[in-house]
C-alpha cells in the first residue's frame, strides 16, 4: 500500500525541484548576512586563535589593560591636534600619533566585545574555552524560519490529498476497503516522514559547507562557550545544531499533516496552497514580537536564540501532540466527506 | 441476493436529482438508461456509498449497506464515470494496487487471466495515459471485476467508444458471471439489446419503467407509426412535431417513424417498436 501511495505521491519531476532545492539551500550560506558587526571580524579572529583554549583571568586583565592603553590614545585626540595646529609638534609625530589612533579605535569595539565575553565566562562559574566562534555565531544567528524547506513540504505535501479530489479517483478509493482509513494512513505516514527526513537533509546541506570552512575544528565545543547563548546542558555545539534540527523536522511533520488536514478540508488544489502558504509563513513574521509561538510552530523559533524562553523537550511533545490531532483528523474527514462535486 | 432501493432522493441544493426511487434489483444485468443529467451517477454513487442520499437508504438481503461497511464494499465493483486512474501508473500496477486495496494480492497468473479477460495483457506495461479511450474503459472494468464483487456498478463504460469496442463490451459483460448484480449506466440505446436482462428507464430523477426489453416494447405497442410523404412535407411536419423522426429516405419520399398515442396521419400504419421508440416515446416529449 505505502508503495503505490510513494509512487504517486514522488514522481521523478517532484525528486528534482527537491533536489534543486537542496542545493539552493547549501549554497545559501555563502550569501553572508549584510549586517554590521559591532567589532572587527579580522582583529577577533586574530585574537581568538592566539588565545585559543581555556579561559582564564589572564586574558581578561591582558584585554583591560589594552583597553586603558585604547582609551588612552583616543583621550589624547583632541589635545594632539590642537597641539599640531598650535606648531607644537611636527607632521611627522602628528601622522605617528594618528597611525596609533586608528588602530586603537580599531581594536576598540573588539576589544569591548571581547570583555564582555569575558565577563560572560566569568557569569558561567565553570571552566570555558575561547575560540573562534565567528561560524557557529553565524549560522546560528541565521538559523531562522526556512522558508525554502517550508516551501519543499508543501509541494510535497498538498498534492497529496488535493490530487484524489482532482482526478476524482477518491471515489474508486472510497469504494474499497482498503481506500479509506488505510490509504489516508498511508499517505500520512508518507507526508510526514518524508518531511522528517527532508528537514534533516536540509540541515545536513546548510551545516556540510560551514563545517568544511573550518566550524568543523570548534564542532565538539560545548554550546555555552558561544556568547549570548547560556544553554544550560553539556551539549556541543553541534549537538545543539542536531537538537534544534530534530525540533525542526518534527515541526515540518507537523506542518505536513496540517497541510494534508487542510487538504481534505479544503479539497482545492488552488486554495490549499495558498492558505498554507499564508498560514505557515505568516506567523514567521511574527516570531520577533512572539517567542512564546514556538510552541505552536517552532520552526520558526531562532535556534539558540529562544532556548532561554523555551523548553525543547516541551516543544517536541508540543509537535507530537499536535501530529495525532491532525492526522486524526484528517483521517476521519477523508473517510466521512461525501463527494462533493461529481460530473 | 436483493438489492433494495427504499424511496432515495437526492437534492443538491434546490436542485432534485433524485425523487423517491423505489426499486427491487436481484442476479442479473440492468441496465440505467436516461438523458443526460438525469440522475444515473446521483443514483450509482449513492448505491457505492460515496454520496448520502437526502432521504431513504440501501439494502442488500435486509442490511442497510452503509451500516455493513467494509463488508458492502468487499462485495462490490464501482468503474464512476470518470474514475480518474493515476496517469503515471501502468496498466498491470492500476490493476494490482486498486485489488490490493480489496485486500487482494495478485500473482502473475492471475494478473495474466484478467487481463487477458478484457484484452489488455499486451498493454501491460503500457502507462495509463497512453491507453485509447477503449482500452481504458477495459481496464476500469478489469479493475472493477478485481476481488469477484458480487455488485457491479459501471458507469457509461461505452460513452465515447467505437462500435468495435462497444462489441467487446458487450462480450465482456456476457462473459461475467451471471450471479452478479450487474448494473451500467448508459444513454445509448443500442448498448442495452442482447446486453441487458432489464432496462431502469430514469427521467428526471424518477425511475418510470423498470421491466425487461421486450415488456418495454410492447407497453408502447400501437403508439409507434410509420408514414411515406414527400421530402419537404416531411421535414416541414418533423419541425413541428418531436415525436416524429425521417428513418430513411427515398428518391423523393421518405419513411417518418412517428411516436403518438393516437393515428397521428390517415395513411401512418402501425409499426413495431423497438427499444429506441421506447427512449423516444419516454424522452422526446412524444408521450401523451
Ligand atoms: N454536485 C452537484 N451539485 C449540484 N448539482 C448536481 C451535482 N451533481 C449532479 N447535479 C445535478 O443533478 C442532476 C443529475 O446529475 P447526474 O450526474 O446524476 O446525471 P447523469 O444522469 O449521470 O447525467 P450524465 O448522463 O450527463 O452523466 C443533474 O441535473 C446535475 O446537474
Ligand atoms: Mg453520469
Amino acid at each position: 500500500m505505502v508503495r503505490y501511495e510513494i509512487k504517486k505521491l514522488i514522481p521523478l519531476k517532484l525528486c528534482l525541484i527537491i533536489l534543486l532545492l537542496l542545493l539552493l539551500q547549501s549554497l545559501s550560506v555563502y550569501i553572508r548576512p549584510l549586517k554590521d558587526r559591532e567589532y572587527s571580524e579580522t582583529l577577533y579572529r586574530q585574537f581568538c586563535e592566539h588565545y585559543e583554549g581555556i579561559y582564564d583571568k589572564s586574558i581578561q586583565e591582558l584585554l583591560l589593560s589594552r583597553k586603558i592603553w585604547i582609551d588612552d590614545v583616543i583621550a589624547k585626540h583632541d589635545e594632539t591636534q590642537s597641539e599640531y595646529h598650535l606648531g607644537r609638534i611636527t607632521l611627522k609625530e602628528f601622522s605617528a600619533y594618528m597611525d596609533i589612533y586608528t588602530e586603537a579605535m580599531a581594536q576598540s569595539s573588539t576589544v569591548n566585545y571581547l570583555l564582555k565575553k569575558c565577563e560572560y565566562y566569568d557569569s558561567l562559574n565553570r571552566p570555558a574555552e575561547f575560540f573562534c566562534d565567528t561560524q557557529w555565531l553565524d549560522m546560528y544567528e541565521n538559523d531562522g524560519f526556512d522558508y525554502l524547506l517550508v516551501f519543499a513540504v508543501m509541494i510535497l505535501c498538498v498534492p497529496a490529498f488535493t490530487s484524489e479530489y482532482a482526478a476524482g479517483s477518491r471515489t474508486v478509493l472510497m469504494t474499497t476497503p482498503g481506500g479509506r482509513e488505510k490509504t489516508a494512513a498511508a499517505k500520512l505516514i508518507i507526508c510526514t516522514l518524508t518531511s522528517f527526513f527532508l528537514t534533516m537533509l536540509f540541515r545536513t546541506a546548510r551545516l556540510v559547507p560551514v563545517m568544511n570552512a573550518g566550524a568543523m575544528k570548534y564542532a565538539g565545543k560545548p554550546a555555552y562557550d558561544l556568547l549570548n547563548y547560556p544553554f544550560g546542558t553539556d551539549i556541543s555545539l553541534i549537538g545543539a545544531y542536531e537538537s534544534f534540527s530534530v525540533m525542526k523536522a518534527l515541526e515540518a511533520s507537523c506542518m505536513a499533516s496540517f497541510i494534508c488536514l487542510l487538504s481534505v478540508l479544503v479539497q482545492n488544489r488552488t486554495f490549499v496552497y495558498f492558505l498554507s502558504a499564508v498560514l505557515l509563513y505568516a506567523p514567521a513574521m511574527m516570531m520577533d514580537y512572539l517567542p512564546d509561538a514556538a510552541y505552536v510552530s517552532s520552526s520558526y523559533a531562532k535556534a539558540l536564540a529562544v532556548t532561554p524562553y523555551i523548553s525543547l523537550i516541551r516543544v517536541n511533545i508540543s509537535c507530537m501532540i499536535r501530529i495525532g490531532v491532525y492526522v486524526s483528523i484528517c483521517i476521519a474527514v477523508w473517510r466521512a466527506r461525501y463527494v462533493r462535486r461529481e460530473i | 441476493m436483493e438489492l433494495k432501493f427504499n424511496g432515495i432522493s437526492k437534492s443538491y441544493g434546490r436542485k432534485e436529482a433524485l425523487k423517491g426511487v423505489d426499486i427491487n434489483l436481484s442476479e442479473g444485468v440492468y441496465a440505467l438508461l436516461g438523458p443526460n443529467g438525469s440522475g444515473k451517477t446521483t443514483l450509482m454513487n449513492i448505491l457505492a456509498g460515496v454520496l448520502r442520499p437526502s432521504s431513504g437508504d440501501v439494502t442488500l438481503d435486509g442490511r442497510d449497506t452503509v451500516s455493513m461497511g467494509n463488508d458492502f464494499r468487499r462485495i462490490l465493483g464501482y468503474l464512476p464515470q470518470d474514475p480518474g486512474f493515476y496517469p503515471g501508473f501502468t496498466v498491470e500496477e492500476l490493476l494490482k494496487y486498486f485489488a490490493s486495496l480489496k485486500g487482494i494480492k495478485l500473482s502473475s497468473g492471475e494478473v495474466k487471466e484478467k487481463l487477458d479477460f478484457v484484452n489488455l495483457y499486451d498493454e501491460r506495461r503500457t502507462r495509463y495515459k497512453a491507453l485509447s479511450g477503449g482500452m481504458k474503459r477495459r481496464l476500469g472494468i478489469a479493475i472493477a471485476l478485481a476481488g469477484d464483487p458480487k455488485i457491479l456498478i459501471l458507469d457509461e463504460p461505452t460513452a465515447g467508444l467505437d462500435p468495435k469496442e462497444r462489441v467487446r463490451f458487450r462480450n465482456i459483460i456476457s462473459g461475467i458471471g451471471r450471479d452478479k448484480i450487474i448494473i451500467y449506466a448508459t444513454h445509448i440505446v443500442s448498448d442495452i439489446e442482447s446486453i441487458a436482462d432489464r432496462v431502469i428507464l430514469l427521467k428526471k430523477g424518477e425511475v418510470i419503467d423498470l421491466s425487461t426489453t421486450a415488456q418495454m416494447t410492447a407497453s408502447i405497442e400501437g403508439s409507434v407509426w410509420s408514414c411515406v410523404m414527400e421530402r419537404d412535407r416531411a421535414e416541414e411536419y418533423v419541425e413541428q412535431n418531436p415525436g416524429a423522426l425521417i428513418t430513411s429516405t427515398g428518391a423523393d419520399t421518405v419513411t417518418l417513424k412517428i411516436i403518438s398515442g393516437e393515428r397521428p396521419l390517415p395513411d401512418a400504419v402501425n409499426a413495431r417498436p423497438t427499444l429506441e421508440d421506447v427512449y423516444m416515446y419516454h424522452f422526446l416529449g412524444g408521450e401523451q
